[in-house]
């Protein structure tokens, strides 16, 4: 499934900050939810896609080196991040797409930068749940 | 001469009191303690460090972070992490189930949440009644320990939150 937009062209950094809201793909992993800016998805594809395409398929835990952590895929995807469309990242549960404002978004709390080398940047409530934004890239 | 209404005469003892009180304490340097427990044991930190106290809410978890960070909450919008400090104080580790508070604090210039079972109270303390650390603590322990007083009978180890913090921060 292509995901969202025809191509835009590049936007410098001012007009990109001038929107007020950006596009999320939520999904969950394990009772987290996540989510990931539109706009550096390419596309979202099954699994026995990605295998015909002969897609390098990263599992997620392995991707964002989360030290360790089990996860049992239940309805398992494959993200393709823009611009590395020959690898993509197997994501589980995913939910929706959201609009979400800018001002919602909320820096990483101090102690989790420390921690943070897995690309979450920062967090957002959709529903008031709270989604962990991460960088595929 | 007109007779005094009661409540004004109430009101002038109460006042009377409080002047005593105000007296004494000129006299007395006085810290103000949030006490609060953890595995049955009392515990307390320094009111500066303290920024708010709440009910424990749900608590999503961060894959990837040690196991001492809980999670992160949401308070009224902002994000906040939450630990479990237990670990710090040679304590077992405690479930969410057992713990009713969540004390957020501030030190070394990092905020987070606490997780403790209750926060009992939060009073002065004169300053010449907090004790220093018993000798026999453990090392490890004793450099997020400032000192031991008394609350109803029963001891608390008052803690450090910016040693606590500054160690997270910091390894």
């Amino acid at each position: 499934m292509k995901i969202g937009r025809a191509p835009s062209k590049v936007m410098h950094t001012s007009e990109t900050i001038k929107t007020k809201d950006i596009e999320v793909l939520t999904f969950r992993i394990n009772q987290s939810r996540f989510g990931v800016d539109l706009d550096e998805i390419h596309e979202l594809i099954e699994l026995d896609q990605a295998k015909q395409r002969e897609c390098k398929t990263t599992r997620f835990e392995d991707e964002f080196r989360l030290g360790g952590l089990k996860i049992d895929y239940i309805s398992p995807k494959v993200l393709l991040p823009k611009g590395l469309v020959a690898s993509g990242i197997l994501v589980d549960q995913v939910q929706e797409i959201c609009h979400v404002s800018i001002d919602s978004i909320k820096p990483l709390p101090d102690l989790l930068k420390l921690f943070c080398q897995t690309r979450i940047w920062g967090t957002t409530l959709i529903d008031q749940q709270i989604v962990f934004l991460i960088d595929l890239q | 001469m007109l007779k005094k209404k009661k409540s004004q005469e109430i009101l002038e003892i109460v006042e009377a009191k409080q002047n005593e009180t105000a007296i004494a304490d000129v006299n007395v340097v006085s810290i103000k303690l949030v006490i609060f427990t953890l595995q049955n044991g009392y515990y307390a930190f320094g009111r500066e460090s303290i920024k708010e106290i709440l009910p424990t809410g749900k608590i999503n978890a961060v894959p990837g972070v040690p196991d001492y960070i809980l999670g992160v909450i949401n308070v009224r919008g902002d994000i906040e992490s939450v630990i479990d400090i237990n670990g710090f104080l040679g304590l077992p580790e405690q479930g969410a189930g057992s713990s009713k508070n969540i004390i957020i604090a501030e030190g070394a210039g990092v905020r987070s949440g606490v997780l403790v079972n209750t926060v009992e109270d939060v009073m002065d303390f004169p300053e010449d009644s907090i004790q220093p650390p018993l000798t026999s603590l453990n090392d490890k322990i004793k450099q997020f320990v400032i000192g031991e007083t008394e609350y109803k009978g029963k001891s608390v180890t008052v803690l450090n939150a910016k040693e606590i913090f500054k160690n997270i921060s910091t390894n």
